[in-house]
């Protein structure tokens, strides 16, 4: 998943990602170095949530269990090959797109657009909503 | 390397480390049982709001970790 899933999971109640994320039982991955920066930008995020600060410091409490932590080794040794594939699109996306390939997952969790670049690759783009829906 | 007493008070001894992960678990568990998320249809506005950080939130990671690789 990128960092859009977990923004938005801070920023409304009856937010789908939050659902995705604590309801569903699928696994969940991102890269240790985009955690840090979304904790970077949590005043901003407090600033425009519907969350009350405690509600908010919670959700981040329970996301931290639910999502898994892609070491920054394995997102460099596939970094090259994410640049490559999301180059023409959005260079930044790639650490994602690395992360991704180094659990081997099937799909991007996004609400970023870019993502469908991953399909010409062999992987999906999902948004919240897709994954409700499955 | 610090005094035991003053590790075990910071929490750095193997059993505190432990019960501390214990209780963590359950507080989440019981956090997740009281609470009801009924999700609805995200407008376009909120994912524009989303977005919005997101996109600052990932150029800073690039720019921060990966662009001097």
């Amino acid at each position: 998943m990128n960092t859009s899933i977990m923004i938005s999971a801070l920023m409304k109640k009856r937010s789908s990602a939050y659902y995705v994320l604590t309801r569903l039982e699928h696994e969940y991955f991102t890269p240790a170095y985009a955690l840090m920066e979304v904790f970077e930008h949590l005043d901003e995020i407090e600033r425009r949530s519907e969350l009350a600060p405690l509600e908010l410091f919670e959700r981040l409490f329970i996301l931290l269990e639910q999502i898994k932590v892609v070491g920054e080794d394995e997102v460099r040794a596939h970094l090259d090959e994410a640049i490559e594939a999301m180059g023409e699109r959005d260079v930044r996306d790639a650490p994602f797109l690395a992360a991704l390939m180094a659990v081997g997952g099937d799909a991007i969790l996004s609400y970023d657009e870019d993502f469908s670049e991953v399909e010409r690759h062999g992987y999906r783009w999902l948004k919240p909503s897709d994954i409700i829906r499955l | 390397m610090l005094p035991d007493d003053i590790m075990a008070a910071l929490g750095e001894s193997p059993e505190k480390v432990i019960l501390r992960a214990l209780l963590e678990r359950l507080l989440i568990r019981r956090l997740l049982q009281e609470e009801e998320v009924e999700p609805e249809p995200d407008t376009e506005e909120e994912i524009r709001a989303v977005l919005e950080i997101d996109k600052r939130v990932k150029e800073a990671l690039w720019r921060e970790f990966y662009e001097q690789r």
